[in-house]
């Protein structure tokens, strides 16, 4: 797939490098010289030096040859005209913004963004959550917060230590996927499997219900 | 028609309170619209008129708890004139998509970002395009399309 990354420093060059590494072809724009030298030598790709929200910087980037354009400026305006030029002028299929404020997340989406995310909308919602649940490891958000991956840790307080998952009052649409014991001995889980204390659990849920996951892994006993 | 329009009471939110923004509101409050004019720099409301009788809001114009707090989804008429394409673009886009005001106007120096203005319905104002069509008037006596 070809790539084009405009805007960000560390972000940019970390994802240059994960793209690379699965075989995309990624082209990078940025406003720092310096910076586009840099990561067109350490990553051997084009780097183009310029202010992506101008059509011009995109076209001299290839944007019309792109697959897809993700926006890493630190301001969520610059991200959303990149993104519109990117799609409306340039045709690009797959557009992807990064934003401040996480109320720009429904905004940009409503615009026309295909995908959307806050960093600090992440963060609030991990500490939020880990403040509340202490045995909640994991938290992970998906399809706009519809489904959400998690992870428990099984202690002695927990409802559900030493049932059988069968046994479990789980909600409808949620699933128990995978159990880790010792750290390393992952096993997929089956109705007839017993949750020990200090397991680890994987659960999958609808956002809707995750307010009753987190009441089966956490005290009631 | 023109004078209904004139005479109408408009509610009317300018951002960017700077030479034209203020002069715009100044002008708007002298013809006996409500105007709200918000600027992120409290001292950037010097610039209005002294005869303005609208009120001023210091905060960041594209944050929509600010504009939900001064009524964007009731107003007749947002213009968005700060000193910034981008953040023209993004007001001028909020109040026309989510909040479906019915006249946006936005002004965008650089002609070739207009294209993310084009579908949505919004009037773009470029001075870059009024300039040149200025000058051409004076070199050739009229209008003349190039």
């Amino acid at each position: 797939m070809n790539i084009l990354i405009v805007g960000g420093h560390a972000k940019a060059n970390f994802l240059t490098k994960s793209l690379k590494e699965s075989g995309h072809n990624v082209t990078i724009v940025n406003k720092d010289k310096e910076w586009c030298k840099i990561m067109a030598h350490s990553h051997g790709i084009v780097g183009v030096y310029g202010d992506g929200t101008k059509p011009f910087v995109l076209k001299d980037a290839g944007a019309i040859e792109m697959d897809t354009v993700i926006a890493l400026c630190n301001k969520d305006s610059a991200n959303l005209v990149i993104c519109e030029v990117a799609k409306k002028q340039f045709k690009v299929k797959n557009t992807f913004a990064v934003v401040n404020d996480p109320q720009n997340i429904k905004v940009f989406m409503k615009l026309g963004v295909d995908k959307v995310i806050s960093s600090t909308e992440i963060l609030s919602d991990m500490i939020e959550f880990e403040a509340v649940i202490d045995n909640l490891i994991n938290y992970l958000p998906m399809e706009n917060e519809k489904i959400i991956l998690s992870e428990f840790y099984v202690d002695a307080r927990s409802k559900v230590a030493e049932m059988l998952i069968k046994d479990i009052d789980l909600p409808n649409e949620a699933i128990i996927a995978y159990i880790i014991r010792d750290d390393d001995f992952v096993i997929c889980a089956e109705g007839n499997c017993e949750l020990k204390i200090s397991d680890k659990v994987i659960v999958l849920s609808r956002s809707k219900d995750f307010g009753k996951i987190t009441s089966l892994f956490y005290w009631g006993k | 028609m023109e004078k209904d329009k004139k005479n109408k009471k408009d509610n009317i939110i300018v951002i960017g309170c700077g030479r034209l923004g203020s002069t715009i509101a100044g002008n708007l409050s002298d013809i006996n619209k409500n105007l709200m004019i918000v600027d992120m720099d409290q001292s950037s409301f010097r610039k209005l008129s002294s005869s303005y009788g609208g009120l001023t809001k210091e905060g960041d114009g594209t944050d929509i708890d600010l504009l939900e707090s001064i009524g964007i989804a009731k107003t007749d008429i947002v213009i968005a004139s700060t000193d910034e394409d981008d953040i023209n673009i993004l007001i001028s886009q909020i109040a026309k998509v989510i909040y479906k005001v019915p006249d946006v106007i936005t002004r965008i120096y650089d002609t070739s970002k207009a294209i993310t203005c084009e579908d949505f319905g919004i009037h773009v104002i470029s001075p870059t395009t009024l300039s040149i069509k200025e000058f051409q008037k004076k070199i050739f006596g009229e209008e003349v399309e190039f």
